[in-house]
């Protein structure tokens, strides 16, 4: 009404007026809410971005925990009681026998058609891959990416890149995995595009919500960087030759590209300055570390018995203490770095190894949870001290009876010398059998149970096993070792049924017929008895303490009772021969005590560099102290053309089964390795049992030390999706998982997470 | 002449005032009422977004946290009490500040806390230290991360005490009480970070946590302008520590009992205050 009295001119401007104001409004109104929305619709993509990267973060671990359950599965469905067709995991692809695979690191991979061999768990890839096949919105994984951790052989040797070699596998695929995609209902594989994957609507289970890719690695059979290395100037010839620990794996045995080259040791020497800083008392500055000149230091650090190698020492030098490769990229970041290491090394080095330090073979009803300590020998000194009476007994079964002198008489009576009585490792009565056992034997119940493959009460084979371990104690004690009433340094053990002697080459107590014949220290007519057995010219004493159980070879012998009748040519105990009853020993002693440690490598490996490098440097005669030198030591972990099948690789392929090509079931197998290396390192018995004496204290073959890597993608099948690549990416993800499962038990030892930022 | 007849009537004209004025009301409420509620969004949305990318940073930080029974961590436990904020400092593989012109080594020492010195711009504010490290032997005055028996208190005492330290940086502007906690791998929640029925009496490498707890109140940027930096003080005072005896969820419904109970602070800023909490899940050690 009022409107209509305006006058025309009047209602004109009133009508603009109110337009603007109403416009001005509604700008107002647009603005604020357009502000609103889009500060709203900003926060929610950023919430949103955060989602996406927590759930391909929980994707990736929940991909991590199928992939470890799949090895537990596989274990558990093989049994706990391990054959060499499943001792380690299954492989895929899976090599020839007596061959060696074209990336030796690689166990397996999520591959479609997976045809990886029972009882291992297919990977449930589906027939899209990683490196192939560009999701929608364009994103794939290069093959050099899938390498970051560079445990794949590079292909151009003479670069940092970390650009794997593609041999062996077809293009355009190679060996990068196929994506899992995983649905509401978990993992599945897809052969072909399934339009339910890309059906959000909320009774379908098939639709996707992310997918993974994974390869997992045999970290267990590399070097462990924490280990590894010896410092320059080196240890001496022989404490290198002894062996004992990895530290002492001579890395210049490696061959790190098909061309041969081999690792700078004052690269090496520069790393473990670096990583055993304090120990070794390093000088310089980053990179031009220098050990100490005096090795002692090192060797000390690790030939000490009771380290894991787990953690690091907690001594201190200049303020500093030692390092130690807390994860793998620190590894590559350290090699990368100014000290100027070869990467093409770095497919050989862990950082991660952990063995539980227990026997794998068994026989009987025997369950033996931890080696036999080799160094408990040392307690074993004639006239023992009272406060090591009661461990003699307990781990050795044995009394001491003191000697007694003899007389000239009337009547003469010979000198009886101190000697030991076997007891067993309870009681006070002697025995006249190895009695049985079930859990913690003692030194010659292990000992009988090793060869003869009983536990229970042995009356067959006392004598034998008694004179071996006596043997055994006269090797690992000084010549100083001596009974103070007659000073026969050899060891006799009585028993109920006879003696048992063991067997030193210089005795005090027995005429020397050669080479200046001396006469006895106690002559007729009174003598001595029982006296010690001949000495064997050709019979090497060690008379030191051992470093490695392979070093019970050295040890005589004995086949039959009850008169030793040493042969010119001693039989000595055979860590030589494939089927060598004596094998087991290997398997049942340990130098190192450590319950969980690291720094062993998988029997298994197939990387003949690590074997090499163990190898090389093992004192092949301990007479002259001749060494395994780089040719050697190469071609006995895996002897070149024309002799395929001769060396350690070869002869643990796994899944190839046969007499003598088999994965290794423990570390007694290490004999029948030494038989396949043929005469690669010398034709003596000595000289063919370095390998036992290089292998047997830092393999073992119980333990699965895996490297997974995986790479997890959250994100969509959108609903215009026509194949299984259309997959638009929202959320990436990628984890180094390093994890020990105990074959026999399938327990995860020990596991470490890394988080992988490419 | 003819004369007008169109003109309103008082009784009109006051209708007509009278349903303007009830128009204008409404729709100033509903103006009003919208105001409230995108004002309260955004100061919601502004604290949110403000502690995303905290929560983020500490999920990065955590993951990637050391896990070693051999080397040191600077954490609240029953032989280390923290009254009021907390502080924890740990070695992380993340990429820290690196001043040095030596060789960068992967691993930082990282640390958060509460700045505590007033009269620092960073005053009642949280702050995170990412120091990069260098390799071992770099020079005799950098330090490398360093292992047990050497301690990240001896060896970098700023990641420990309310020191100032130029390393350090302003993360969380608006989050002014810092607290955490352990969910422990028996089940237990606990202020200190090992399993003391099952005998442990050390951290060794977080071996019983299963995750860290981490509770914070923070402000948003414009009701924090109506608050003094000693009223932020003693409002953080009155927010709990966590203690063992507590059960999930009565530390943050302790917090907002305390801060419904304050009445001696401004309402609007009182209850402009916002509480989270967020469990880090921690991978096992190695």
């Amino acid at each position: 009404m009022i409107y209509s009295l305006l006058r025309p001119a009047a209602r004109t401007r009133e009508n603009a007026v109110a337009l603007l104001i109403v416009l001005a409004f509604l700008v107002l109104l647009a603005g604020i809410t357009v502000a609103y929305i889009s500060r709203t619709a900003t926060a929610r993509q950023v919430a949103h971005g955060s989602f996406n990267h927590a759930k391909s973060d929980q994707l990736a671990r929940s991909a991590l925990d199928i992939i470890v359950a799949d090895f537990k599965q596989e274990i558990a469905s093989a049994g706990t009681a391990p054959t060499n067709a499943n001792i380690g995991p299954q492989r895929s692809p899976k090599p020839a026998a007596g061959s060696t695979p074209a990336i030796p690191n690689l166990i397996r991979r999520s591959v479609r058609s997976d045809s990886i061999p029972a009882p291992a768990v297919s990977s449930r890839g589906s027939a899209v891959n990683s490196t192939a096949d560009a999701s929608l919105d364009g994103r794939s994984i290069s093959l050099t990416r899938w390498n970051t951790h560079y445990l794949v052989p590079k292909a151009n040797t003479a670069n940092t890149s970390s650009d794997p070699i593609t041999s062996g596998f077809s293009a355009p695929n190679y060996w990068a995995p196929d994506w899992v995609v995983v649905t509401r209902n978990g993992p599945a594989a897809f052969n072909s595009w399934n339009t339910a994957l890309s059906d959000a609507s909320g009774g379908n289970s098939t639709f996707a919500i992310g997918r993974f890719a994974y390869a997992v690695y045999d970290e267990g059979g590399l070097l462990d960087a924490n280990v590894v290395g010896l410092p320059s100037p080196t240890p001496s010839v022989t404490e290198i030759g002894r062996k004992g620990s990895a530290a002492l794996a001579d890395l210049t045995g490696m061959k790190i590209t098909a061309g041969g080259s081999t690792p700078n040791p004052t690269t090496t020497s520069r790393i473990v300055a670096w990583r055993n800083y304090a120990t070794v008392q390093s000088s310089g500055t980053f990179p031009a570390l220098a050990p100490t000149p005096n090795a002692s230091n090192f060797l000390n650090y690790f030939l000490d018995t009771s380290r894991d190698f787990r953690s690091v020492a907690t001594t201190i030098y200049n303020n500093r203490t030692d390092q130690s490769f807390t994860n793998r990229r620190e590894l590559i970041d350290l090699f990368r770095s100014s000290i100027s290491a070869s990467v093409n090394l770095l497919q050989f080095l862990g950082t991660f190894s952990r063995e539980n330090n227990a026997p794998t073979w068994t026989a009987g009803t025997a369950i033996l949870t931890q080696r036999f300590a080799i160094g408990q020998l040392a307690l074993v000194i004639p006239n023992p001290s009272s406060a090591s009476v009661a461990d003699i007994q307990k781990y050795f079964g044995l009394k001491w009876i003191p000697g007694i002198p003899g007389s000239a008489g009337p009547p003469p009576t010979p000198a009886t010398p101190g000697h030991w009585r076997y007891l067993g490792s309870t009681g006070s009565v002697m025995r006249d059998r190895i009695p049985a056992f079930t859990t913690t034997p003692e030194f010659f119940q292990l000992l009988n149970y090793a060869m003869n493959g009983t536990n229970t009460d042995d009356t067959t084979h006392i004598f034998t096993t008694l004179s071996i371990g006596a043997a055994i104690i006269d090797q690992y004690d000084g010549s100083a070792a001596a009974d103070p009433t007659t000073g026969t340094t050899t060891t006799m053990i009585e028993y109920n049924g006879g003696w048992a002697f063991g067997l030193e080459n210089s005795d005090p107590a027995r005429p020397s017929p050669s080479p200046l014949p001396t006469p006895s220290p106690f002559p007729p007519p009174g003598g001595m008895s029982p006296t010690p057995p001949p000495a064997i010219s050709t019979y090497v004493m060690l008379d030191r303490p051992f470093r490695n159980v392979g070093e019970f070879g050295y040890a005589f012998r004995a086949s039959a009772a009850p008169t030793p009748t040493p042969s010119p040519n001693p039989k000595t105990i055979d860590f030589f021969t494939a089927t060598s009853p004596d094998a087991p020993i290997l398997d049942l002693f340990t130098y190192n005590t450590s319950n969980v440690r690291a720094g062993t490598v998988n029997l298994n490996t197939q990387n003949p560099a690590v074997i090499a490098a163990l190898l090389k440097g093992a004192i092949m005669s301990e007479v002259s102290s001749s060494v395994v030198t780089h040719a050697p030591s190469n071609n006995a972990a895996a002897s070149p053309t024309p002799n395929p099948n001769i060396g350690v690789i070869a002869s643990t392929t796994s899944g190839s089964e046969g007499t003598l090509i088999k994965s290794a079931t423990g570390r007694q197998d290490v004999s029948r390795l030494a038989a396949a290396a043929a005469t690669t390192i010398g034709s003596s018995e000595e000289a063919k049992e370095t390998v036992a004496r290089a292998l047997a204290e830092v393999t073992q073959t119980r333990t699965w030390g895996l490297l997974i890597d995986v790479v997890a993608q959250s994100g969509r099948y959108p609903p215009t999706a026509s194949t299984l690549a259309d997959f638009v990416v929202e959320g990436e993800k990628r984890y180094w998982l390093h994890v020990a499962i105990d074959r026999f038990t399938g327990q995860v030892i020990d596991q470490q997470l890394e988080e992988v930022f490419d | 002449m003819r004369q007008s007849n169109n003109a309103f009537t008082i009784v009109e004209l006051l209708v007509s005032i009278a349903v303007l004025v009830v128009l204008v009301l409404l729709v100033g409420r509903l103006f009003t009422s919208a105001a409230t509620v995108t004002t309260s969004g955004n100061k919601r949305m502004d604290t949110d977004a403000q502690l995303r990318p905290l929560f983020d940073r500490m999920a990065v930080d955590f993951s990637q946290m050391l896990k070693r029974s051999d080397i040191d961590y600077y954490l609240k436990s029953s032989g280390n009490v923290q009254a009021g904020n907390d502080q924890i400092a740990f070695y992380s593989t993340v990429a820290g500040y690196f001043q040095s012109s030596g060789s960068q080594s992967p691993v930082s020492i990282v640390s958060y806390r509460i700045n505590s010195t007033s009269g620092t711009i960073s005053f009642n504010k949280l702050e995170r230290m990412s120091k990069g490290l260098v390799w071992n032997g770099v020079s005799n005055t950098e330090t490398p991360i360093v292992f047990l028996p050497f301690t990240i208190s001896s060896t970098w005492p700023t990641a420990t005490n309310s020191n100032s330290d130029p390393d350090y940086e302003l993360i969380g502007p608006y989050v002014f009480r810092f607290e955490y906690y352990y969910l422990l791998k028996n089940g237990n929640l606990s202020d200190t970070p090992w399993d003391t029925p099952a005998g442990h009496s050390s951290v060794d490498g977080m071996q019983d946590v299963a995750a860290i707890s981490v509770s914070i109140a923070a402000i948003d940027p414009k009701s924090r302008v109506l608050i003094s930096d000693s009223q932020l003080t003693t409002l953080a005072s009155r927010l709990n520590d966590f203690t063992t005896s507590m059960k999930p969820g009565d530390l943050l419904n302790q917090w907002q009992t305390a801060l419904d109970g304050t009445t001696d602070i401004a309402r609007p800023s009182v209850s402009a205050v916002r509480i989270y909490e967020r469990y880090f899940h921690l991978v096992p050690k190695s």
